[in-house]
């Protein structure tokens, strides 16, 4: 009994407890608590819209698989191959690019035609009225005409600005457009070359289109009629 | 058939208080994609500039009578793939050359390029895809880049899907080919 009371007197609250903890580890526990926490929360995040596409992003998946699939089978050297784009944009050009299109009412032509776009003009338009005004037996001096105009021309371009051109082609009407799909193009060509917008007009517009086109006076001349 | 967000938009763009926002984002949306068809079709930057902006106007002028029975991509694709072609002709006319001509003045284009080296893999891949004859470029190009099905290209393109099939696997050969041997 007596031994009995002498441990029990060497319990105190001190070494009651045989266990220890790491260093700081009360300090750091309701830290702990709550990482632990947010680290569930985290864990059961979904991105958003992930339901929504999950069904279209697994398509794509099994799409890409098919394309890979079939090229592997015919030419496997270009499975191999990295699908960069090599060719280089001009920096921020699509962030740019929208101001453009919506003002712009005609097609857009290239400044780098307009040299030659303003130059065809003048040679044609020339010609044809020499071509109106005589008659065969000028061919020699026609050509002569045609030559001393093309050098005039080659040279009056090379001193034009390009805003001069642009003015110069817009007073002429997009001479290209008037020369290459009115003259050269046979209408079969220029039919073709409609396709798109033919598809994008209403029944009235089409009717009108046919009336003013004269469409059966085309389709008989057509080789195939 | 049209998605949710291509719907919406087209809903805006047929109020004329939205029209502008609709068209801007419908432009942010695909310019991208369009650009890069483009692109690989005319080869030089000004001239994909000059096709895609000719392309957006006539989307402009065109999309109120949009029949939604297909996908706009579809649409748009098509509307780029002729303004390339018709581009491609101009050109073609302008400087009246022949189609070997042609293929090379393509190939020198490719070969003027910022950055090209010929011997990289990824250029000669550019520089094969410019010796294919046109519609296989074109289809080359939708398959392996754009990574479109058979099913949509042949809405883009008006052409069977066997058709399709049998111009990609010939064009793939002919790429890998030339690869191969340059």
């Amino acid at each position: 009994m007596k031994s009995e009371h002498n441990i029990l007197n060497q319990l105190t609250p001190e070494n009651a407890n045989p266990y220890s903890t790491p260093v700081g580890y009360f300090e750091g526990l309701p830290c702990s608590i709550l990482n632990k926490i947010n680290s569930r929360e985290a864990s059961y995040c979904i991105p958003t819209d992930y339901f929504n596409h999950l069904s279209s992003q697994i398509l794509q998946k099994i799409k890409e698989d098919e394309i890979v699939d079939e090229l592997e089978l015919i030419a496997p050297l270009l499975v191999a191959l990295k699908k960069e784009n090599v060719y280089s944009v001009p920096s921020k050009y699509f962030e740019t690019i929208k101001p453009d299109l919506l003002h712009k009412k005609t097609k857009v032509v290239s400044l780098k035609w307009i040299k030659y776009a303003v130059a065809a003009s003048v040679l044609g338009a020339v010609s044809i009225g020499i071509l109106i005004n005589n008659n065969s037996d000028k061919k020699l001096q026609i050509a002569s005409y045609q030559q001393t105009i093309k050098t005039n021309v080659e040279q009056g371009l090379t001193s034009m600005s390009d805003d001069e051109l642009t003015k110069n082609l817009d007073e002429t009407k997009t001479i290209s457009d008037n020369i290459i799909d009115e003259v050269a193009v046979s209408p079969w060509q220029n039919l073709s070359d409609l396709n798109e917008e033919i598809q994008v007009l209403s029944d009235d517009e089409m009717r009108d289109y046919i009336k003013e086109n004269n469409i059966e006076e085309i389709e008989r001349l057509s080789p195939n009629s | 058939m049209l998605n949710h967000e291509d719907k919406q938009l087209l809903i805006q763009f047929k109020e004329t208080h939205s029209k502008e926002v609709a068209f801007t984002a419908i432009i942010k949306k695909y310019q991208e994609k369009l650009y890069w068809h483009i692109r690989r079709m005319v080869v030089e930057h000004e001239d994909a500039n000059d096709v895609l902006q000719n392309m957006f106007i006539k989307v402009w002028k065109g999309l109120e009578n949009f029949r939604e029975d297909s996908q706009l991509y579809t649409w748009l694709y098509r509307i780029a793939t002729n303004e390339s072609l018709t581009f491609l002709e101009q050109q073609k006319r302008r400087s009246s050359v022949s189609i070997d001509e042609e293929d090379s003045g393509l190939s020198n284009k490719v070969k003027a390029s910022e950055g090209f080296d010929a011997n990289r893999l990824e250029w000669k891949l550019q520089l094969a895809i410019q010796k294919l004859p046109e519609k296989q470029r074109i289809v080359f190009n939708l398959r392996y880049y754009d990574e479109l099905p058979y099913e949509e290209m042949s809405r883009i393109l008006e052409t069977s899907e066997g058709a399709l099939k049998a111009s990609y696997h010939h064009a793939a050969k002919k790429v890998e080919e030339f690869i191969k041997n340059h």
